[in-house]
């Protein structure tokens, strides 16, 4: 089981956005020391050693790289910009040469089959460019793994998720709370250049139906 | 783009007869990757694996077996087959079309990625 120290050692090899990122798109890189931590969270849950798994919103492929470093079997990386695509792909192989590929798409038209991917890991947009798109994202996570879905979301929306999950028979469970810093733009804090939203790192976990049918019978 | 990715891919135009998407390469490399048996093992059960092969067939690899083999997790042979084809084979450059007559919307690939994005008036 990889370290904190070595995987947030590792991962600060991953280079932000070229040039300036894309607003709209809320690109904005997942801190390294971030990323490590959630991963230790992931492995605290359950093992990743061969699980194929999906990126959603990749970016700058930070979580996707945290993913590789715990012996995972394949990594889907999904993400919307050409270029980020391009230079994420490049910068990973040289990293790492562990199993991933990149798509570009849209998360919102994608066309995912059916609970196929072991689990998903993503750090979605939060919501203040696109309203709902941090629900778009989950509704799609949710179909498209048979095991838990791992997201970031500001705190705010906390009780909005915690009944999602329930609507789409998944338990509910916030990791960890963190600060999480985003360049001032995002957020409506216009003094500093960086300001700081309250996230939840949470799991969505994933019920097997036939145990999900046996709660309402029991109830 | 892996093969294994090609699997999972369908138009995302249609709703019906949209998969398996038609594979034309412009060009493939092999890239080698460690062979770890479990985390194979582990990915047959997610593959449509007549898809599969069908696609392996059609680009060359005529031997390539219709269906998987009995005792699989022994069949080094086969597993290391599908390793090549799965995690080894990268179409660099090329399209994907879709198989709906009445669509045959094309998602390039460049430099290894495919691109799914639908244009505004397609959404």
């Amino acid at each position: 089981m990889i370290k904190k120290k070595q995987l947030e050692s590792f991962l600060q090899q991953v280079p932000d956005f070229d040039g300036k990122p894309n607003w709209n798109l809320e690109q904005h890189m997942t801190p390294p020391s971030f990323a490590s931590e959630i991963i230790q969270l992931i492995l605290n849950e359950e093992s990743l050693e061969n699980l194929v798994c999906a990126d959603f919103g990749c970016g700058t492929g930070m979580l996707t790289a945290g993913l590789l470093c715990c012996n995972v079997a394949h990594v889907f990386a999904y993400e919307f910009d050409e270029k980020v695509a391009q230079d994420t792909l490049q910068t990973l192989q040289e990293m790492h040469d562990g199993a991933f590929d990149l798509i570009i798409t849209n998360i919102k038209h994608h066309k995912f089959p059916s609970q196929k991917v072991d689990l998903i890991l993503m750090n979605p947009p939060f919501g203040t460019k696109e309203a709902n798109i941090d629900t778009v994202f989950l509704l799609q996570a949710f179909q498209h793994a048979n095991g838990n879905v791992y997201s970031i979301h500001k705190s705010s929306t906390r009780q909005y998720l915690e009944k999602l999950a329930i609507e789409n028979k998944r338990t509910f469970k916030v990791l960890k709370e963190f600060e999480f810093p985003l360049p001032k733009k995002f957020s409506k804090y216009h003094k500093k250049d960086l300001a700081f939203t309250q996230v939840d790192f949470i799991k969505f976990g994933y019920v097997k139906q036939q145990e999900a049918k046996q709660d309402i019978q029991l109830n | 783009m892996r093969l294994l990715v090609h699997n999972l891919l369908m138009c995302n135009k249609c709703d019906k007869n949209n998969y398996p998407l038609k594979i034309e390469v412009n060009k493939s490399v092999i890239m080698e990757l460690e062979f770890k048996k479990d985390a194979i093992l582990k990915l047959i059960p997610k593959l449509d694996f007549e898809v599969l092969s069908n696609t392996v067939r059609e680009l060359g690899f005529k031997q390539f077996p219709k269906q998987i083999p009995p005792n699989v997790d022994q069949d080094l042979v086969f597993l290391k087959d599908l390793h090549r084809v799965l995690f080894e084979t990268h179409i660099m450059d090329g399209q994907l079309t879709c198989p709906n007559p009445s669509c045959k919307r094309n998602y390039p690939i460049t430099n290894g990625i495919p691109n799914m994005i639908l244009t505004e008036d397609e959404q």
